[in-house]
């Protein structure tokens, strides 16, 4: 199968003020997305997840941000990088459509939901108000909404927040894009709501045929909804695999420390499992691996050279791979505590 | 005061509370104009200022004598209000009635216009002059609120949100952030007529706003103020005038701001 979306060697770096230096948000992140698959990134706030996606789209703000030359986000055999403001806003919305966290704040609140709905129907396919309109409705039906004809005039004020991740999701989908970037969209809702969401995602993948970018902190999404994930910490891929081989055999001591911080419902567990210390500052991201200061097997080679991402072999899936000495010396895996 | 005139001055009466009964009933079935109704002050404001325009409109009709005329700089000075002269005269023994009434056409224009800089080269000397003096030196403060609500408009999840569906600046600027900027924006106009028709009081009973014998609220309190002891209607009622309109625009500025506002909505 053809790659869809293919990043190579993605770097976004924001130069910070007075003087603190350069903050490597995304350093050298590379993945494929291939058409109809659910790619999960996950990883815990700081690690360049956010960051990654915006890059996609080239809507990082410039300044302070910039993405360093030499990266390549290449979509229908096109660098987005490289393209012109008018043609990667042709992209945008309509090849490449993205959801965003906050449903309360991704709505313009001037405008009923119908008018924003249709907006990306105006500026792709220039429909008429009258067409716009129509989609509109037929995009709020898709997405589940009730009463569509009533609620097309509503505004963003007027909706709950699982409504008006349903609006985004409309909105995002009334160009049918063959790319749907999806951030973190079910973290401000309640956990039904989640559920109802994802569900919804699901089937409009299935309907429509679109790869999504799922980025989300929450391995139970990522359990429940990715063929494949790439995991991330402190700007970098610390592992790829598929779903199956990533919660069968997680690699990366990172991985493994997230898998067992998940609280779970069929263990008695006295204290949830942490992972110790936190996600460094991206201005000063430690030398060598980048983990070792909150790894349990690091030994001197970790401190003094960065691993690169090597084929785990393990559970002979193709296209696993973490970025850990460990996978050349797994000897020095020691037993759980 | 002739048969004539409080028979036009009831009638601009009946007009601005007309336009404002008209006007509410609209709000009885658009939402955004029972937003704008909210508030009683929006209403009176809007009477209000519905009335003062009539009267600039038909000042000829409302003024019993010309009011640049000195009556009789003899006999009719500083006279206290009466059944001829409705608010007194001044100390020039010009009717104080006619000069508010066409004081009202300069004030409420240099008010509407030192707001819109934009009219600034429209002809007429010193009325013009005036205008662009008050324009070129009000919009600072207005500027600053704008540049400041346009800066947090654009970090907005919104605005980012609809350049990932393609959006271009221009659509971004007009559809996403002017609408959300116009309630400030619109605000602080209704507050600047306010405020220009203050600057022009205070620029005229300096002396060097609008050249006498032409009436403006302003100058006409400068003229009454030599004697505004011994006859305060000549001073009060332009004040009065003034303290009105501002009052007013501040009221149709919270019905104009609660209407643009989707959020505002109960």
């Amino acid at each position: 199968m053809s790659v869809l979306l293919r990043v190579r060697d993605l770097k976004t770096y924001f130069v910070t003020e007075h003087g603190k230096g350069t903050a490597r948000a995304v350093d050298e992140v590379s993945f494929d997305l291939y058409p109809g698959e659910t790619l999960g990134i996950v990883g815990e706030s700081g690690c360049g997840k956010t960051v990654t996606s915006l890059s996609i789209l080239r809507l990082v703000p410039e300044p302070p941000g910039h993405i360093l030359p030499g990266s390549l986000v290449e979509f229908d055999g096109r660098n987005l990088l490289a393209l012109s403001a008018p043609e990667l806003r042709a992209v945008r919305g309509n090849q490449i459509a993205m959801i965003f966290q906050e449903p309360m704040t991704s709505l313009n609140p001037v405008f009923t939901v119908g008018d924003q709905i249709a907006e990306a129907a105006i500026i792709h396919q220039h429909l008429s108000r009258r067409a716009a309109r129509a989609r509109a409705i037929e995009m709020l039906r898709l997405v589940g909404i009730p009463d569509p004809d009533e609620r097309v005039d509503h505004y963003p004020h007027q909706l709950s927040g699982g409504m008006r991740q349903r609006v985004m999701i409309a909105m995002a989908l009334i160009c049918h894009p063959k790319v749907l970037i999806a951030d973190e969209p079910t973290t401000a809702l309640d956990v039904t709501i989640q559920a109802q969401i994802l569900e919804l995602l699901d089937r409009l993948q299935q309907e429509l045929g679109m790869a999504v970018l799922l980025i989300t902190h929450d391995l139970g999404v990522v359990a429940g909804h990715a063929d494949r994930v790439v995991v991330m910490y402190a700007g970098r891929v610390v592992e790829t695999a598929t779903t199956e081989a990533l919660f069968e055999h997680p690699t990366h001591p990172y991985t493994e420390g997230l898998l067992a911080a998940v609280p779970r419902i069929d263990a008695r567990r006295a204290r949830l499992q942490a992972i110790p210390g936190q996600v460094p500052a991206a201005t000063a991201w430690p030398p060598g691996c980048r983990f070792h200061p909150r790894c349990p097997y690091a030994w001197d080679k970790c401190v003094a050279q960065e691993p690169p991402l090597l084929e785990t072999g393990e559970g002979n899936a193709a296209g696993h791979t973490a970025r850990c000495w460990l996978v050349t010396e797994p000897e020095r895996r020691a037993p759980k505590r | 005061m002739t048969l004539g005139n409080w028979f036009a001055l009831l009638v601009a009466l009946v007009v601005a509370a007309e336009v404002v009964r008209a006007l509410r009933h609209r709000a009885v079935r658009q939402e955004r104009w029972r937003r704008f109704f909210r508030l009683r002050t929006t209403s009176w404001g809007l009477g209000i200022l519905t009335f003062l325009l009539a009267v600039a409109l038909a000042a000829p009709l409302l003024a019993p004598f010309d009011p640049n005329r000195q009556l009789d700089i003899v006999h009719l000075t500083n006279r206290p209000p009466s059944s001829t002269f409705l608010l007194g005269t001044d100390p020039l023994s010009r009717d104080v009635w006619s000069r508010l009434v066409y004081g009202t056409r300069v004030s409420l224009g240099i008010g509407a216009l030192g707001a819109l800089v934009a009219v600034a080269l429209g002809d007429g000397l010193p009325f013009a002059a005036l205008v662009v003096a008050i324009g070129l030196t009000s919009w600072f403060g207005t500027s600053r609120l704008v540049r400041a609500e346009v800066l947090s408009l654009r970090q907005r999840d919104f605005v980012v949100a609809a350049r990932a569906l393609g959006a271009g600046s221009s659509r971004v600027i007009v559809r996403h952030v002017l609408p959300n900027a116009a309630a400030p924006i619109i605000v602080s106009a209704a507050l600047g007529v306010g405020n220009v028709l203050l600057l022009e009081a205070a620029l005229s009973f300096l002396g060097i706003g609008v050249p006498p014998p032409d009436a403006s609220w302003g100058n006409m309190i400068a003229d009454g103020m030599p004697s505004i002891y011994t006859a305060p209607w000549s001073t009060f009622f332009p004040g009065l005038a003034i303290s009105l309109v501002v009052m007013s625009l501040n009221g149709v500025a919270d019905g104009v701001r609660d209407a643009l506002d989707p959020r505002e909505a109960p």
